[in-house]
C-alpha cells in the first residue's frame, strides 16, 4: 500500500487555510485579538448563568 | 478465496478478541490525548480553588474546542463565546479574527477537534463509559441531527446579531458555561448570591445532557453543538481527513458497526457527523480507511 499526497485533492483545504491565516492576520492588525482578550479576562455573567 | 468467503473470514477476523483488545487500547490512547488537551486548555489550576479566572495574554487566543473562558481554569478564549461577543456588540464588527481561527482549524483538521481536543467531548466520552442503559440508535436520531445547525444559525448568529449584548447560546444552552458557573458557585462566595433562575435553567439543560450522555453517545455533539456543526462543513475538504481506498474495501460492515456516531464510513468517509475518533479505522480488517493528508492506493502489479 502506497500513500500519495496529491495537491489537487487538497487544494480546497490549502486555499481555506490561507484564507484563515489572512483573516487572523487582518483581525489582529485591527485590534480584534485585544477585544477577545478584554472579554475573556472578565467573568462572562451570561455564560455562567447569572445574565 | 472467493469474495463471499473472504468477506466472512474478514468479518470473523474483525470481531476477534485480538481486534477488540487493540481497539480498546487505541481508544484508551485517545482518552489520554483528550485528558491532556483538556488539562492544557484549563491549566490555571489555582483558579479551581480560588474561583478567580485567568487574565493572562494567552486568553486572546481561541481554543479549538468548546471550553468556556469563564471557567476558572481556562487559559484561552472560547471561540463560540468570542464569535457571539463580536456579533452582539453595540457596534457591529465583522469577526475576522475569530472566523479566521475557526476556518483555519476547520480546514486543517475538521472535526478531529471534536474527537481529540474538545474538553466537553471528553466529558461525554467518560459519561458513555459508565455502565448504564444504552440506546445509541433510535428513529428520530437523524432528524435531531439538524438541530445543531439551527443552534448555530439562530442562537450563535441571528439572535446575537438582532439582540445586542445577548450571546444567546452561551446564555441559554452552553453546558461548558454551566460547569464554569458551578465551579464559580462553589468557590466564589461574592458571586454566589447572584445566581438565580437563569442558572437553574442552565442546570436543567446540563442535567438533560448528562443523563442523555449516559444512554446516547455524545448527544451534545450530535444534536446541539454549534462548533461541531461548523467544523462539520470542513470534514470533506480538511487537509487531515478520512482517506478511503474503495478497492481495498470488502464491504464487511465492520466500520459501520464500530461507529458510535452511526455513520457508515465506507459510504460517507467524510460525513459531517464524523468526529474522527478512529474507531472505524481500527475496525477495518483491510486497512481501507485512514486519517491523514495522503491518499492511499493499493499497489497494482504492472
Amino acid at each position: 500500500m502506497k500513500k500519495h499526497f496529491h495537491i489537487k485533492n487538497n487544494l480546497p483545504a490549502v486555499i481555506l487555510i490561507v484564507i484563515g491565516i489572512a483573516l487572523i492576520v487582518f483581525g489582529i492588525s485591527s485590534g480584534q485579538a485585544t477585544s477577545v482578550l478584554n472579554k475573556a479576562r472578565k467573568i462572562c455573567m451570561e455564560c455562567i448563568g447569572i445574565g | 478465496m472467493d469474495k463471499t468467503g473472504k468477506k466472512s473470514a474478514q468479518l470473523e477476523n474483525a470481531h476477534s478478541s485480538g481486534a477488540d483488545s487493540a481497539r480498546k487500547h487505541c481508544g484508551g490512547v485517545r482518552l489520554g490525548i483528550q485528558a491532556v488537551a483538556a488539562l492544557i486548555q484549563n491549566a490555571n489550576f489555582k483558579g479551581f480553588f480560588t474561583g478567580k479566572i485567568y487574565t493572562g495574554k494567552t486568553k486572546q487566543v481561541c481554543v479549538p474546542g468548546l471550553n468556556c473562558y469563564s471557567c476558572p481554569g481556562a487559559v484561552g478564549a472560547c471561540p463560540v463565546g468570542s464569535l457571539q461577543n463580536f456579533l452582539s456588540g453595540l457596534t457591529f464588527r465583522f469577526p475576522y479574527y475569530v472566523l479566521g481561527i475557526l476556518i483555519f482549524i476547520g480546514a486543517l483538521c475538521g472535526r478531529i477537534v471534536c474527537g481529540f481536543l474538545c474538553p466537553f467531548g471528553f466529558i461525554q466520552d467518560l459519561l458513555y463509559l459508565i455502565p448504564f442503559y444504552k440506546k445509541n440508535q433510535f428513529k428520530v436520531d437523524k432528524y435531531l441531527r439538524y438541530l445543531k445547525y439551527a443552534v448555530l444559525l439562530i442562537l450563535v448568529i441571528l439572535l446575537p446579531l438582532s439582540m445586542p449584548l445577548t450571546p444567546a447560546f452561551c446564555k441559554y444552552v452552553c453546558p461548558s458555561g454551566t460547569i464554569a458557573g458551578g465551579i464559580t458557585y462553589v468557590t466564589n462566595p461574592i458571586i454566589r448570591s447572584q445566581f438565580g433562575w437563569l442558572f437553574n435553567w442552565k442546570l436543567i439543560v446540563l442535567g438533560i445532557i448528562i443523563v442523555s450522555g449516559l444512554i446516547v453517545y455524545r448527544p451534545f455533539c450530535k444534536y446541539l453543538c454549534p462548533l461541531g456543526s461548523f467544523y462539520g462543513f470542513f470534514n470533506r475538504f480538511a487537509l487531515i481527513r478520512m482517506r478511503f481506498d474503495e478497492s481495498s474495501c470488502v464491504h464487511c460492515g465492520a466500520c459501520a458497526k464500530a461507529c458510535k456516531m452511526n455513520i457508515d464510513p465506507s459510504k460517507k468517509p467524510n460525513s459531517m457527523e464524523c468526529i474522527r475518533c478512529g474507531d472505524c479505522v481500527r475496525a477495518c480488517p483491510e486497512k481501507a480507511l485512514h486519517i491523514g493528508v495522503r491518499d492511499q492506493k493499493t499497489d497494482t502489479p504492472s
